[in-house]
């Protein structure tokens, strides 16, 4: 297991010009996420979820306060912190196996050891047999799986995923929300992760931070306290899972 | 929610362009470098801008273009309208009529100028069907994708309410319909207005704006050229906000709010 | 727990499934009678025409027989004028989209990729091309006298404005989500001209050139028409005034034959190099 890095957010605000008025996505939000931890953002929509994701992606900078990320202050994009969109961005005029190389382009192997590591990352979210198709050809769940895979293959630090299974419909999402726990724990990658579903959110991670909206900040971070993998109908998942829901009800006036 | 107005911006760059054009103008007609004939110096243009306004001539071309558009225009709008309508609503109408119709269309507008002149002659009628053809397609193709696009959602209460084929016409695809119905004829009123024109310049008889710009440039007179260029052009645009307004009085105010995440 | 199996497939990607022979004579048939249906208009089209000229309702100056139509066209395809007058109009037409088109995708490329250009050039350049090719015939042939100079020109300016807003719109709709996706994998701006921008936006230009072609083909006809001694439009306009309207009439299926082969071709090409543009 590859040495990973602490993410740290000190009193981040992020402020957006929307049609000639400022509206304030987040205000003064902290938090740390340990190396190795799967962590789960919840909250009601414009709570300003995936600009914080965003945030620490490195795609947006903030208007105040700091994010660290293994001792060193997020600015601008990298490797390290992979992320997965909601829509996948599967490159459409690169087949999948094309497209996982991509995460391994900056890499110095040589061109056949790079397919060769493209091959096994698409094995690992279980797409053996289609590296030679195009995006168009994939369906929702196939395709947001590359797109992990893509991120994965660049070996990150932290992988961030956006909303990754709110394309999909919920019987796919139940499967995809296995692998994911799967590559978790085989990759042992650090996760940070953005989703409106509470279930989810429980079925996955170590933590869970809540948020508000208007604007957006931490309201609570829940530490969910069973072992993994947990069954969904079990009773402190169960609990828990409607706990939150009803917090968040409360939030949405 | 803490919200800041901000005043809107006028982007002042688009501006430095057509200025500098303008200076640059100005300037090589003063080095009198230049043909004066073609590079018309300010002055010039604005006298014969002066000129043209006093013209009775240029206004009676206006109106008598205006009038062959006008007859034009209602005859091949509403032609189009219907057949758009017939082929948007019924399967066979399309299978029957769409090939010849796509066929026909494949052929540019003016080269049916020379078919036409030979049959009806040099007069007002081989330019008004011209004009006719020319508001035809783009009616046609929009009042058919109009009706193509009615909702099925609502076309199924149709049938529960038990409509006839002329009260489904009447309340639910016309309805549907009348945004596409709406474009068509703009893109159709613009459409026809360069036909006239044309039609005007190419068959060069009978008075009218482009038989005006035609002994224009055969008379080399540069300035009246873009007298009678900037005039058309004010008048399309004239005809298609007139179309955008009759249309926005009588439809509902409707508002549709994008929410991207 | 760790489930190394991966999950069923779904078979292999975009296989055609072979259609059981029932399904494929039912739509053979279909195809069929769609075909036969269409082709009622026509040739009700050609019964009237004949009837017409059989009864001479029009002066046979003026309305050729279908079948004088028909030998004529013949004639004129085997016999090389049409041939040449084709080569002489499609040269113009392509040395003009090569020209026209090309300063279109350089301006539109450049100013979709700077905002600083667009927002000095941009709306002078699009309110300049608002206005019709047609409108700008006088003043070109005032300019340009009526030699080729004039059929480069008029096809230039009918070339440029679709090549220009779809290399625009191509820089700019490379979507932002694809360049994010670049940014977080750190690739170089080289690598992501080669493997983001260019892809993206080449769709857009086929469209252009789609376009493009289209629009040079309308305006080439009538300036032929006005002010050549060669080319198709020419040949159509100089049977015209000899009323030889049996080629007026082949002309006329010819530009509309020519047009449409254009288009579909390019559609064809555009289907074939880029299957994953839903167009």
């Amino acid at each position: 297991m590859t040495e990973s890095g602490t993410l740290e957010l000190r009193a981040v605000e992020k402020t957006f010009a929307v049609d000639d008025a400022d509206v304030r996505a987040l205000a003064d939000v902290s938090f740390t996420v340990r190396a190795g931890e799967f962590v789960s953002i919840v909250g009601p929509s414009g709570c300003g979820k995936s600009t914080l994701l965003r945030l620490v992606a490195g795609l947006e900078t903030p208007d105040a306060g700091e994010l660290i990320f293994d001792g060193a202050l997020v600015s601008g994009p990298s490797l390290r912190r992979g992320i997965v969109f909601q829509d996948h961005r599967l490159f459409p005029w690169l087949t999948v196996e094309a497209n996982v190389a991509l995460g391994l382009l900056k890499s110095a192997e040589s061109e056949r050891s790079k397919l060769d590591a493209a091959r096994r990352y698409l094995a690992l979210v279980g797409l053996s047999g289609f590296e030679k198709a195009y995006p168009h050809q994939l369906s929702g769940g196939m395709a947001q799986r590359a797109s992990i895979a893509r991120s994965l293959a660049a070996r990150p630090q932290i992988l961030l995923l956006d909303e990754p299974l709110g394309a999909l419909d919920s019987l796919t999402r139940g499967q995809m929300q296995a692998e994911l726990l799967r590559l978790w724990q085989h990759e042992g990658v650090t996760m940070l992760m953005v989703t409106h579903d509470v279930s989810e959110a429980v079925y996955l991670s170590d933590r869970i931070v809540v948020m508000d909206s208007n604007p957006g900040r931490v309201r609570d971070i829940v530490t969910v306290d069973a072992p993994k993998p947990r069954a969904r109908h079990d009773a402190i998942v169960a609990a828990l899972t409607e706990q939150l829901v009803d917090r968040l009800e409360t939030v949405v006036r | 929610m803490i919200r800041t107005a901000r005043a809107p911006r006028i982007d002042w760059r688009a501006y430095v362009v057509p200025l500098g054009c303008v200076l640059l103008w100005v300037w090589a007609a003063s080095t009198g470098r230049w043909n004066p004939h073609l590079l018309v110096p300010p002055q010039q243009l604005a006298i014969g801008f002066a000129q043209s306004a006093r013209n009775p001539e240029l206004w009676l071309a206006l109106g008598t273009s205006l009038a062959r558009l006008a007859a034009g225009f209602l005859l091949g709008s509403i032609a189009g309208i219907a057949v758009g309508v017939a082929v948007g609503c019924s399967r066979f109408a399309e299978r029957l009529i769409t090939p010849s119709l796509d066929s026909v269309r494949q052929v540019a507008l003016f080269a049916w100028i020379p078919l036409l002149t030979a049959w009806f002659g040099d007069g007002d009628a081989a330019k008004v069907i011209l004009i006719a053809l020319a508001a035809f397609f783009p009616a046609a193709l929009n009042a058919q994708s109009g009706c193509r696009q009615a909702p099925a959602a609502l076309l199924e209460v149709g049938r529960v309410l038990e409509f006839d084929a002329l009260t489904r016409l009447r309340r639910i695809i016309l309805p549907s319909a009348r945004p596409s119905i709406a474009a068509g004829l703009q893109i159709a009123l613009t459409s026809a207005w360069i036909g006239t024109i044309g039609a005007e310049y190419l068959i060069d008889q009978g008075a009218g704006l482009g038989v005006f710009l035609a002994s224009a440039r055969m008379d080399n007179r540069m300035d009246v050229v873009i007298v009678c260029i900037v005039l058309l052009g004010f008048t399309g645009c004239a005809l298609s906000a007139l179309v955008r307004w009759v249309f926005q009085k009588g439809a509902p105010v409707r508002g549709v709010v994008l929410v991207d995440d | 727990m760790i489930r190394t199996a991966p999950f069923a497939t779904t078979g292999a990607p975009a296989a055609r499934r072979a259609r059981p022979a029932a399904l494929r004579s039912t739509q053979t048939y279909a195809r069929l009678r769609a075909i036969a249906i269409g082709a009622i208009v026509p040739l009700a089209v050609l019964a009237v025409w004949s009837i017409a000229v059989q009864l001479h309702l029009m002066r046979s100056q003026i309305l050729p027989a279908p079948l004088t139509v028909w030998r004529t066209g013949i004639e004129l395809l085997t016999g090389g004028d049409l041939a040449s007058a084709l080569a002489v109009s499609l040269q113009r037409v392509v040395l003009g989209l090569a020209l026209g088109g090309g300063l279109g995708f350089i301006a539109g490329t450049l100013l979709g990729r700077s905002q600083t250009l667009d927002a000095y050039f941009g709306p002078a350049i699009r309110t300049v091309c608002q206005i019709p090719t047609i409108a700008w015939l006088p003043v070109f042939m005032l300019v340009f006298g009526i030699g080729e100079e004039l059929k480069l020109a008029v096809i230039a300016k009918a070339t440029f404005f679709p090549l220009f807003l779809n290399s625009f719109a191509g820089m700019r709709t490379a979507p932002v989500r694809f360049h994010e996706v670049a940014d977080v994998l750190e690739l170089n701006a080289w690598q992501r001209l080669r493997l983001v921008t260019i892809p993206a936006a080449l769709p857009l230009v086929a469209t252009g050139v789609r376009l493009a072609l289209s629009n040079a083909w309308h305006v080439l006809i009538v300036v032929e028409m006005l002010a050549s001694a060669a080319g198709i439009g020419h040949m159509m306009a100089w049977s015209r005034t000899l009323f030889q309207l049996d080629v007026v009439f082949v002309t006329i299926a010819v530009i509309g034959a020519t047009g449409w082969l254009m288009d579909a071709g390019m559609r064809r090409l555009e289907r074939l190099a880029m299957p994953w543009s839903a167009s």
